[in-house]
């Protein structure tokens, strides 16, 4: 198994093929980062291949000194804030978008309503920039630091997003587990 | 309680992140108390969707090898010339410059007191005021009348003798 820096250098080289490895490698993480972000299987999948493509075209660019994961990560929000740039309203988005993430219907696990698609009516509440900080903090174990360097803001900020986002979070948990146990 | 929901008005009513950063690090991460009313990290996975719940993942990569494949044979084609060269920030600047220019020159035109026979006035608004009055570069002996209850000013000049 190559390790990131020698698929790197191997793409540099022009060894097209060894970015497959790459992307089995980040794939996964990225979408489900897409998906929070954007609430939409279709939009994240479309903002992933253009995260990696992007990614391809300026490795060159990419400073080896620095963290590969932190820089795909800035990418794919960058795209993200993109989209959602270019669907104008944030809201009128969210609002169509298409939840297809459990096309078995499967239950959430640890869902408190064990219903399919509930975390979009928590995420809803969040701003993107909220919802990428809970997405890396929470899936890819990210420092506010390391957040900060994707939203491209101070730590501080970070911290503060990330604070707002997980009270937000429990206030909802809550509310949901209390109309739950009235039900 | 009622001590987390003080701190939590107080953390609301911080105008700045770095302010109500102090506040984060030095009590509401630390507090027990504070610290139940956000959201763990557990809790937080169990909404997010994860890697795991989103099934086949195998159609993105001939899609991404066809789009890089493409970049590959763009490499010979010309390169896009940069989206905001150089040389326009510098057009940018001297066209601004230019134009505060052509602004200054129009308020100083408009500012510059009226000639009459070679004299020199300067008006200074709200009130009229003569600095001094020259009739061929000589100063002038000049008496100003402003009659009571109206605007109107009468500026005599003579040539000192």
């Amino acid at each position: 198994m190559m390790s990131e820096s020698e698929i790197i250098a191997a793409c540099l080289r022009g060894a097209e093929e060894d970015f497959k490895f790459l992307v089995d490698l980040y794939h996964g993480s990225l979408l489900a980062a897409a998906v929070n972000i954007l609430g939409n299987r279709e939009d994240a999948e479309d903002v992933c291949q253009e995260t990696f493509v992007q990614v391809y075209r300026n490795l060159s660019r990419f400073d080896q000194a620095r963290s590969f994961k932190n820089w795909i990560f800035t990418i794919l929000y960058r795209r993200s804030l993109d989209l959602l740039k270019k669907k104008r309203r944030f809201r009128s988005a969210f609002a169509r978008a298409k939840y297809e993430v459990f096309p078995t219907g499967a239950v959430i696990p640890g869902n408190p309503c064990g219903k399919p698609g509930l975390s979009r009516k928590f995420l809803e509440h969040l701003s993107p920039k909220e919802r990428t900080a809970l997405t890396l903090w929470a899936n890819e174990g990210f420092t506010a630091a390391e957040i900060s360097e994707v939203l491209r803001c101070s730590a501080s900020t970070a911290r503060v997003f990330l604070y707002n986002a997980r009270k937000k979070i429990k206030a909802l948990l809550e509310k949901s587990h209390a109309a739950f146990e009235m039900d | 309680m009622r001590h987390s929901r003080w701190i939590s008005v107080v953390y609301a009513l911080l105008p700045l992140n770095r302010w109500k950063d102090v506040l984060l690090r030095g009590h509401l991460e630390k507090c027990p108390e504070c610290a139940a009313r956000i959201a763990s990290r557990e809790e937080v996975r169990r909404i997010l969707v994860q890697a795991g719940d989103l099934g086949d993942l195998g159609g993105l990569w001939p899609a991404v090898r066809r789009k890089i494949l493409g970049a590959a044979f763009d490499k010979f084609a010309p390169q896009r010339p940069a989206a905001f060269p150089v040389w326009r920030w510098g057009a940018a600047a001297a066209g601004f410059l230019g134009a505060a220019f052509l602004i200054f020159a129009l308020v100083r035109s408009f500012q510059t007191p009226p000639a009459y026979g070679g004299d020199a006035l300067e008006f200074r608004s709200p009130e009229f005021q003569v600095h001094y009055v020259n009739i061929d570069n000589e100063p002038a002996r000049t008496v100003v009348f402003k009659p009571v209850d109206s605007h109107l000013v009468i500026v005599w000049a003579e040539r000192n003798q």
